[in-house]
């Protein structure tokens, strides 16, 4: 038995049922390349890492093993040209776009507006943490199981579009922006695991390959229905 | 001096990005950007250095005043003292 994300073909070794439980809708055929193990240790180490970012935070083992084997996961498809991204990613006609914003911004909810207000068939890639492929000639927005909290998101793959820097903001407006307007942002967004040099290199040239070819923007966004049909409308040149 | 271990430049879409590794990720967070005058110095502060040698190279490399050569080397190397980036500092 094995999985397939982003077009990689792993086994895992988990310790409790919540993984093979979220990998469900990713189970394949295929012979894995790997097969990634979760520790103790690896569970720990997601627990000092969590509560490093809240000192309350309380998590059960169960939930630290699924963001264990995404950060296994993540690095090991690096290998593969595929880097994680925090956004939230929509397809609408066979082209994905990506909300990226810390946090709190409101990317799942403008994903919402556009499923809510476009006279479009829109289709969730993955609301939370989706998968970048960077091909020769092309990058292609991956699903993955690690779909934010209300679990939007399908086992589907879609070339990218655009990025767009998310920002909330009383009256709508979008402009296409040049990588050096957001670094900050785009740079924190993307997974660079920074344990050893060569995983960090790895995503480092990742990032270069996606930011100098993509159409990037920045929206600054209310709740109004309006807002997904201007940020629609601009990036599609529809 | 020089620059600590546990850094690595990459150019990043025409930008120079400096991210920490290894143990000095645990130490130093956050990200580096350097215009291209800093991207050369880093390179050049890699390895052991005094004020001298980066002002000479900057010189060399660039059409700048002795001057105004020093004062970038000053600000450098004081931006990267500040955040305890330099080792050996003289």
């Amino acid at each position: 038995m094995a999985y397939r994300i982003a077009g990689y073909v792993f086994d895992v070794k988990a310790r409790y049922e919540t993984v093979p439980r979220i990998l469900e809708s990713y189970r394949d055929d295929g012979i894995p390349e790997v097969t990634i193990e979760i520790t103790q240790d690896d569970i720990e180490h997601e627990r000092d890492l969590s509560k490093k970012i809240d000192p309350d935070s309380e998590h059960t083992d169960r939930y630290l093993e699924s963001l264990a084997l995404l950060r296994k996961l993540s690095i090991c498809l690096l290998s593969k040209n595929t880097i994680l991204m925090h956004g939230s990613a929509v397809a609408v006609d066979g082209e994905a776009y990506i909300f990226t914003a810390e946090s709190g911004t409101g990317k799942s909810t403008h994903a919402r507006l556009w499923r809510e207000n476009l006279d479009k068939r829109v289709i969730m890639v993955n609301d939370d943490k989706p998968f970048l492929r960077v091909e020769e000639d092309r990058i292609v927005v991956c699903g993955s199981p690690w779909n934010g909290k209300h679990g939007l998101g399908e086992n589907i793959e879609v070339p990218l579009r655009a990025i767009c820097v998310l920002e909330q903001a009383k009256e709508n407006h979008i402009e296409r922006i040049d990588f050096t307007d957001a670094i900050p942002v785009l740079m924190q967004q993307i997974y660079i695991p920074t344990q050893e040099a060569y995983t960090a290199e790895k995503a480092l040239e990742l990032a270069d390959r996606i930011y100098s070819g993509v159409d990037l923007f920045r929206l600054g966004a209310n709740m109004e229905p309006e807002a997904a049909k201007l940020s629609y409308g601009t990036m599609s040149g529809r | 001096m020089r620059i600590k271990d546990g850094f690595i430049l990459r150019e990043v879409a025409g930008k120079v990005i400096v991210v920490s590794v290894g143990e000095m990720a645990m130490k130093f967070k956050g990200m580096i950007t350097l215009n291209s005058t800093a991207a050369f110095l880093w390179k050049k502060a890699e390895t052991e250095f005094v004020k001298e040698d980066l002002v000479k190279a900057l010189t060399d490399e660039y059409d700048v005043s002795d001057e105004d050569a020093k004062k970038a080397v000053d600000d450098f190397v004081e931006t990267l003292s500040k955040q305890d980036l330099i080792e050996g500092i003289k």
